[in-house]
């Protein structure tokens, strides 16, 4: 009987998974499929590739990092993974239909059951690079402790994901203890037991049921101050709509680009420290540019959907015809302006190039990021493809202007 | 104040809307007709939320099609559901409807805040609030700019007893400066505000 109730609802939860994140799903098999494309032009075997795509997971194993470092990339890691899950959590959830599912007699067990396969449905393009890792380590003749440690990731991965899924922050002490452990034992003759012990714990917290939570005390609204009902600003009205998607509807999505953004910026810094700072040092400061306005061009999208899914009520308002885009370029821009004036600033505070250049790189990514929108928009199915292409032509000749 | 004629909408081969006049001064007006027959079609495309295949609507003097802006800026609308953005809160819709319109939010709007009770709801988000909140937030905010034509689906749909004999009150005395133009299966809350019948079928056939 239990079964009988059960699988439907795994069945429905992944076709409701499926089809809420289809096109989304395409559009990141679209970016590994370009990022292949573009490592074997460049002369990359499949081998290559495998380690490229591999190299997030490899770095954790990489000799002459001290356990500081060690643990702070794993818990970086964890982070992503999180990110990763967090701006999936409705598509995750099950959507309306689980709020009526809520008052169907299925166990505890039964929807954590469903909950972890559709997760692991959800991590499949990260599945792609825990699995190339763990055959390059495999393949490589890697001690034993360096397989299971990135085990430990994957595992410690899934809780930290589910942490953030249920809003169980009770767990996340449990995922840095396990993250803790891993790295400071990596290298010492207890590494392989530590790493045991931490993918056995992280195991059994995916497996056992969580206790249930602790009543939580009411929470009593505090007498407020009335406010005027008009928000300040001329246009700040309108404003307003495009902040409050980014950042109550959107928040999941603008929490992933930041942190794209951040791995981009730190990843130009630590090539331009292996060059030295030398002549190398301005076009990679540039090419991470184009490619942070580049993920948080995809913003857009967002912004552009829930617009238009109020136009039932808006369309009956004195307003131009999509009247949100100067609203949109401003929130996006300003959103993508720290990670972009920090590449700015790096390459003026090394001496990479002149101020004026430098100005004018930062002029050209914050118009390239306007640029982007349209092909965003454009289409559905090859945004990604489209915007990448738009990016690479206009970095090369900012480029090619500005050296 | 209010004038269509001739306005057809279809939805690929379905067609909804063929060939609707009519003509309307300041008053109340109850639209009524069977389930599914386009009542809520009519007022999306007298809203301009859905654009008409043909015809001609005029609100307050303004073509809707050569003028979208100044006949939408005479007109109010509040459809039967809430299909706003889920994520701003009252607050943030009613000052949003103020930009759209050029105009600040009157007193007035502010006062019917106040009998719908909606005051302590004006901080939570569309998305989060009842049905009946929802409805009246719509029904407050169709008072922003001085409409001279108010488009309002089911306005008595899930407000409780109190609302209802607010918005009665009010629509009663709307009506005599505005066109209020109305679809509701609810002939006690027609009566009340002293609302003139229209039959659907007879749109059509005029």
């Amino acid at each position: 009987m239990e079964t009988a109730i059960a699988s439907p609802l795994l069945r429905l939860r992944l076709r409701w998974y499926a089809v809420s994140t289809a096109r989304l799903l395409l559009r990141r098999w679209q970016a590994i499929a370009l990022a292949t494309g573009v490592l074997a032009s460049a002369n990359a075997s499949a081998f290559g590739n495998l380690d490229t795509f591999a190299r997030p997971l490899l770095t954790l194993l990489a000799p002459g990092h001290g356990a500081a470092w060690r643990i702070g990339y794993l818990l970086a890691l964890l982070l992503l993974a999180a990110a990763w899950a967090a701006m999936q959590r409705e598509q995750i959830a099950g959507g309306p239909f689980m709020a009526f599912a809520g008052s169907l007699p299925f166990t505890p067990r039964q929807r954590r059951n469903a909950d972890l396969a559709v997760l692991l449905l959800a991590d499949s393009p990260l599945l792609l690079v825990a699995a190339s890792a763990l055959g390059l380590t495999a393949g490589r003749g890697a001690p034993a402790a360096h397989a299971v440690l990135l085990c430990d990731v994957a595992l410690l991965a899934l809780v930290a994901q589910r942490a953030v899924l249920e809003r169980r922050h009770g767990a996340w002490p449990g995922v840095m203890a396990g993250a803790l452990l891993a790295g400071a034992c990596f290298g010492t003759r207890l590494a392989l037991a530590a790493n045991v012990l931490v993918g056995a714990a992280a195991v059994l917290a995916l497996v056992l049921a969580p206790r249930p939570r602790a009543q939580r005390r009411a929470w009593r609204p505090r007498a407020q101050r009335a406010r005027p009902l008009a928000l300040g600003g001329r246009h700040g009205a309108a404003l307003q709509v495009s902040v409050a998607i980014l950042v109550r509807e959107r928040r999941g999505e603008l929490l992933a680009k930041s942190l794209s953004a951040t791995a981009i910026v730190a990843a130009a810094i630590g090539l331009a420290t292996l060059f030295e700072r030398d002549t190398r040092s301005f076009p990679t400061v540039l090419l991470a540019a184009g490619c942070v306005a580049l993920a948080f061009s995809g913003l857009f999208r967002g912004l552009h959907l829930a617009h238009r899914a109020s136009m039932g009520y808006a369309g009956a308002l004195p307003l131009p015809a999509r009247w949100w885009r100067p609203f949109d370029l401003v929130v996006v821009l300003a959103a993508a302006l720290p990670f972009l004036a920090a590449l700015a600033a790096y390459a003026w505070a090394i001496g990479a190039a002149p101020p004026a250049r430098v100005a004018a790189a930062l002029v050209s990514n914050g118009a390239l990021l306007c640029a982007l929108r349209t092909p965003q928009l454009i289409s559905d199915r090859h945004a990604v493809v489209l915007a990448t292409l738009v990016a690479g032509c206009w970095t090369a000749a900012t480029i090619a202007c500005l050296l | 104040m209010l004038r269509f004629e001739n306005v057809s909408k279809s939805y690929g081969s379905r067609s909804v809307l063929l060939d609707c006049t009519g003509r309307f001064a300041p008053g109340a007006y109850a639209l009524r007709g069977p389930n599914g027959i386009g009542k809520s079609t009519l007022l999306r495309v007298l809203a301009g939320v859905d654009e008409a295949d043909g015809g001609d609507i005029v609100i307050d003097g303004q073509s809707l099609r050569a003028q979208p802006a100044a006949a939408k800026s005479r007109l109010s609308y509040a459809p039967d559901e809430c299909p706003v953005y889920p994520f701003v809160t009252g607050r943030e819709l009613l000052a949003f409807v103020a930009w759209a319109k050029r105009c600040a939010i009157p007193d007035k709007v502010t006062r019917i805040v106040e009998r719908f009770g909606l005051a302590r709801h004006l901080d939570t988000r569309c998305g989060a609030m009842s049905l009946g909140t929802q409805k009246k937030l719509m029904l407050a905010a169709a008072w922003i700019g001085e409409p001279a034509v108010l488009l309002l689906d089911e306005p008595s749909n899930g407000l409780d007893a109190d609302a209802r004999a607010v918005l009665i009150d009010l629509l009663a005395a709307q009506r005599a400066t505005s066109v209020v133009f109305m679809s509701t299966h609810d002939k006690a809350f027609a009566d009340a505000i002293g609302a003139a019948v229209v039959e659907f079928e007879t749109l059509t056939n005029s």
